[in-house]
């Protein structure tokens, strides 16, 4: 069959794509390409202007003079959720908090990261007993964690390198991307023809 | 033979000479994606140069890890925006909001057309090069409201009806402030305003027009701030306060065609400043035109970078009474008076 | 329950100043006796909290006198099962919040009140958390959009509802306002909080004296060390404990380094709320930030969340070499004061975004609870280092800034200058640094009978713990009083009619900081 003839039934472009990516052979072009996909995507990570709590204060010290991010290239801190990558969790989540900070993790494009900084977000710190805090990777999936209570700027850097290097050796970056089952907020499959269709119908 | 634009130039430089028809439409296509590619590259450098220079006032270092002293930080920051989701959001109006940065930055890249780098080093030698200008510059604005309304976002709402009242209101001064180079100069072409600059008073203040029409050039610099919606007028995209203005809802490489246009747009406007006021690329002669302009606009540009690092933005009716108030009338006074003074001088 | 009404014991109070009394009524009466509370010149709202007593629940007020600040608590017993009394928000401005929040987290009803709604929890959320029988269940928690009803109506009124924050620049955190613009102008906002609730208030019931210092730095996160003074001093007072000389003047340090980083997050966010993110003050701001926070490093072993203060002293001895860095800091601090004012004050579009705006007056600030540099901008002379002092701080000599016009020009200024006050008081304790231990003999375990309620003057105002013991080694109940919550409780008259860009600066001219706003 001709990898590259479309199925008549088949509509959605991505599918096609995904064809010519598995009838290429490996390692061609592409290896070095992605790399270079790799090392923009690394290169120039833009975070969201958005703080929670008191480690909230560390992460803008950690854009500010002495610690400066920006030699990184991350020191562009969007407003906008559309035009960040990544999204610093700085400080306790609570249980108030936590579907906007959902929606503004679904708001994000991909690809984008999020790191989890501080005691309260990773694990819910001193607060972990209390009636309304929840932690980060209960609400988005969280890429680094940076240790600390409050986390210090270093160790938001260290977080910071460890997340670049991550994503420099990331082999799941394609020039085309697959897509993924769709998931909902629990992680459990959905069939996004079921529940999304209709509203892309509108 | 005296080559008035850049295709002449090249092509007598290569020793064709007469080209018509068919062939000089090819040479001249070629000529303006080289000049386009050329103003790209100008663009994204100062946006790196911005960076680091943003990093240096703030005592802080600025890109440094991607190339010798992050030179590549531009590169990193195109290809990650071209490989980000392209989001386009349900409420959005697709068409209108698809095509607003495309309008921006055609008509950005448009305008450069008519800007004279050196002698003879100007793509389109028009007569009513200043005019055009105006207008295609005039362009970009419909693509910030196509953007705007496109997105259907309510930052964006308030942020276009702050830059249609801003770009209103600070049009009409810079055209009648450049009108007072215009009556002096008794010429559009921005090519020609460049060449009635030259020469000197007594031997060392140059003829360049900041001297003999300084109001005009205060005005034509302060409208220029509004034009280019830079602090102290960065009413439309206020950060604090509209979170990113009219491009709140873009994403991936929308985005950066937008931010691509912006700088686009100060660059140009630098430029222009340059031309109309600075001598364009008149200078002794040690050094070759292109340097004289380039260093000219450096310097513009510094004044645009440190007004943005230092001045906080003025409210909305501020500018407004600024702009109306304030300028307007002075740009008029201004154009009276030179009509008056050259009237008695002819 | 016949009890004394509370107007014939104004004799007695007032007795001192600083004084504090006690007054107990009906809950019937409380509107009443209020009323003649605040005809007696009591115009300072300071806090309203319930404490449960069994089967009932004690619902306290304190108040201020602003002559001479002398202190009153009003006590009055509801029933736990039909706990309602009549609001007294019509007296002080003030209450409307503090209500909203004992009946967010207690429960009780306040009749007559404008607007009893959950404040802090979300408007789903099941239960009331700080009830002793409170138990833990999942809640039904949604994303609410915009709720503002347009009340004055019309078919030709055009308002538009926007919905600022939680995420959003001028955020300062995580507030959310809910505003109705009508073009450019403001017309009506109303504030959503509690998205930085944790639950200290409830927390801290269970845990030790010794070990509550910690929650204190995670509050005020710009200038931790003061906040932890409010808890230490009150129980020290409710012990009668008394930390050594040495230990007061090692606080006075750190509470005025603590001082300094605060006070300079908030001048440089409202320059940068002006400015937008790339001015370069917030940065120059941070800078000398980092140089605070070095020498509370040195101190204290931590940047942020210090853990310096302890029941009886402080947790380390003066640093050596602390000295020398920390007068070359004051010395490099006043320099950076000017540098700052050229870029601020001295500038000509800032005055006028400033000057003239966001202008509210004194007896204004008072009725809604305003306190610190807020409250002195608008020309109030109150300062609790001087007019309730703690940790020595009669023995420094320091000004008391006010500024007199009430406008966000006033409360940056007043931050500014407090700078330079506070690096005064640094060179002082510094120089007549007394010898000694730096912490007194205090009991292992701590038991704690009685009550009490002690503030201090922190960066953003009155930072106050109530603290009601049961002779065991927890809190029974302990009640922050926190600034930054009365603070911004005035913001929906201070920015009404103003533009969208005051709305923001007016905003941040109040400095809040939401651990402290929401707990």
């Amino acid at each position: 069959m001709d990898p590259l003839r479309v199925p008549d039934d088949v509509e959605d472009h991505a599918v096609t794509e995904n064809r010519i990516v598995e009838w290429l052979p490996d390692g061609i072009v592409l290896t070095t390409l992605e790399k270079a996909l790799n090392w923009a995507r690394a290169s120039s990570l833009w975070p969201m202007t958005f703080g929670l709590a008191c480690c909230a204060i560390e992460m803008m010290g950690t854009g500010m003079p002495r610690w400066d991010v920006d030699r990184y290239g991350m020191g562009v801190f969007r407003g906008s959720p559309r035009q960040s990558d990544i999204m610093i969790v700085s400080g306790t989540v609570t249980r108030k908090f936590a579907p906007r900070m959902r929606r503004l993790y679904d708001q994000m494009p991909e690809p984008k990261y999020v790191v989890s900084m501080g005691s309260c977000a990773n694990t819910g710190g001193p607060y972990r007993h209390s009636y309304s805090v929840v932690k980060a990777d209960d609400v988005v999936p969280v890429d680094v964690y940076a240790a600390g209570c409050a986390a210090r700027p270093e160790s938001l850097q260290a977080a910071f390198l460890q997340l670049m290097r991550k994503i420099q050796r990331d082999p799941e970056t394609k020039l085309f991307e697959k897509l993924g089952p769709v998931t909902d907020w629990s992680g459990t499959e959905v069939d996004w023809e079921e529940t999304f269709g209709k509203e892309l119908d509108e | 033979m005296n080559a008035t634009n850049m295709t002449d130039a090249l092509l007598n430089a290569l020793g064709i000479y007469g080209l018509e028809g068919l062939p000089l439409l090819v040479a001249q296509v070629a000529v303006g994606a080289i000049l386009a590619a050329v103003i790209i590259l100008v663009i994204a450098l100062v946006t790196y140069y911005k960076r680091k220079f943003m990093g240096d006032a703030a005592v802080r270092i600025g890109p440094n890890r991607t190339g010798p002293f992050g030179i590549l930080i531009w590169v990193a920051d195109a290809i990650k925006l071209i490989q980000k989701e392209d989001i386009v959001h349900r409420d959005a109006d697709p068409w209108v909001f698809n095509a607003g940065p495309i309008v921006m930055v055609t008509a950005t890249v448009m305008t450069f057309a008519v800007v004279p780098f050196g002698y003879g080093l100007v793509f389109s030698n028009m007569d009513v090069g200043l005019v055009y200008l105006f207008a295609i510059s005039e362009l970009s604005l419909l693509g910030v409201i196509m953007a705007g309304y496109g997105s259907n976002n309510k930052w964006a709402t308030i942020s276009t009806l702050r830059a249609v009242l801003q770009t209103i209101s600070y049009e009409i001064t810079l055209i009648i402030a450049a009108l007072g180079v215009v009556m002096v100069a008794g010429t559009f072409n921005l090519h020609e305003i460049v060449l009635a600059q030259e020469g000197t008073f007594f031997g060392i203040l140059p003829r360049w027009f900041v001297f003999t029409q300084p109001v005009a050039f205060v005005l034509f610099t302060v409208a220029m701030f509004g034009e280019i919606m830079r602090n102290p007028f960065d009413l439309p995209e206020a950060e604090s306060e509209l979170v990113a203005g009219y491009y709140t809802e873009y994403s991936g490489f929308k985005f950066a065609l937008i931010f691509f246009a912006e700088f686009g747009h100060m660059v140009l406007a630098t430029f222009v400043l340059t031309t109309i006021f600075l001598g364009g690329w008149l200078g002794p002669s040690f050094l070759p035109g292109v340097l004289w302009f380039t260093v000219k606009a450096y310097f513009v540009l510094l004044l645009i970078f440190v007004m943005r690092m230092t001045h906080p933005r003025v409210r909305p009716d501020q500018m407004l009474q600024l702009g109306w108030k304030g300028l307007l009338e002075l740009s008029f006074v201004n154009l009276v008076l030179t009509g008056v003074v050259l009237a008695v001088v002819a | 329950m016949n009890k004394p009404p509370a107007v014939r014991l104004f004799g007695e109070v007032g007795a001192r100043p600083g004084g504090k009394h006690t007054l107990e009524c009906d809950p019937s009466d409380v509107g009443n006796v209020c009323s003649k509370i605040r005809d007696a010149g009591f115009d300072f709202l300071s806090f309203v909290t319930a404490v449960e007593r069994g089967d009932s629940f004690e619902v306290v007020y304190h108040m201020r006198n602003t002559g001479e600040w002398e202190r009153l608590f009003l006590k009055t017993e509801v029933p736990r099962d039909e706990a309602s009394l009549p609001t007294v928000s019509d007296v002080w401005r003030a209450a409307n919040w503090h209500e909203r929040e004992v009946y967010d987290l207690f429960g009780v009803e306040f009749d007559g009140h404008p607007k009893l709604e959950r404040i802090i929890l979300h408007e789903n959320w099941v239960g009331h958390p700080l009830r002793k029988d409170y138990e833990e269940r999942e809640q039904d928690i949604t994303l609410d959009m915009i709720d503002l009803v347009d009340d004055e109506g019309g078919e030709d009124h055009d308002v538009m509802y926007v919905n600022v924050g939680p995420q959003h620049p001028a955020a300062h955190g995580v507030a959310r306002i809910q505003a109705a613009f009508d073009g450019e102008m403001v017309e009506k906002v109303n504030f959503d909080i509690g998205f930085m609730h944790r639950g200290v208030e409830k927390l801290c019931e269970t845990f030790e004296y010794r070990q509550i210092v910690p929650y204190y730095d995670r509050m005020d996160w710009t200038g931790p060390s003061n906040v932890e003074g409010a808890y230490v001093r009150a129980v020290e007072e409710l012990l009668e404990v008394e930390a050594p000389p040495r230990a007061q003047y090692l606080r006075v340090i750190a509470s005025e380094l603590g001082r300094i980083t605060g006070h300079l997050i908030g001048v440089g966010q409202m320059a940068m709320d002006l400015t937008g993110m790339t001015g370069v003050i917030f940065m120059y701001c941070w800078r000398e930030r980092e140089k605070a926070l070095d020498l509370l490093d040195m101190m204290t072993g931590g940047r942020l969340t210090h853990n310096y203060m302890t029941i009886g002293g402080t947790r380390y001895d003066l640093s050596e070499g602390l000295e020398e860095k920390a007068l070359k800091f004051t010395k490099e601090m006043r320099e950076a004061i000017v540098e700052y004012h050229s870029l601020t004050t001295e500038n000509e579009v800032f005055r006028a975004r400033t000057v003239g705006t966001g202008v509210m007056d004194g007896d204004l600030m008072l009725d809604w609870g305003v306190t610190g540099p807020s409250l002195r901008g608008s020309g109030v002379d109150y300062d609790l280092r001087r007019d309730d002092p703690y940790f020595l701080y009669e023995d420094f000599d320091f000004d008391v800034i006010t500024y007199p016009d009430g406008g966000n020009y006033d409360r940056f200024e007043v931050r500014m200058d407090e700078m330079e006050e506070s690096c005064r008081i640094i060179e002082q304790a510094l120089d007549e640094m007394p010898g000694g231990d730096h912490q007194a003999k205090v009991p292992k375990r701590l038991r704690a009978d009685g009550e009490h309620y002690a503030a201090v003057e922190a960066p953003k105002g009155e930072f106050g713990t109530y603290i009601v013991a049961d002779g065991t080694n927890k809190p029974q109940r302990l009640k922050i009083r926190t600034p930054s919550f009365s603070n911004i409780a005035c913001v929906e008259d201070l920015v009404r009619g103003e533009k969208i860009p005051d709305l923001v600066v007016g905003f941040a001219s109040l400095d809040p900081v939401f651990g402290e706003v929401d707990r």
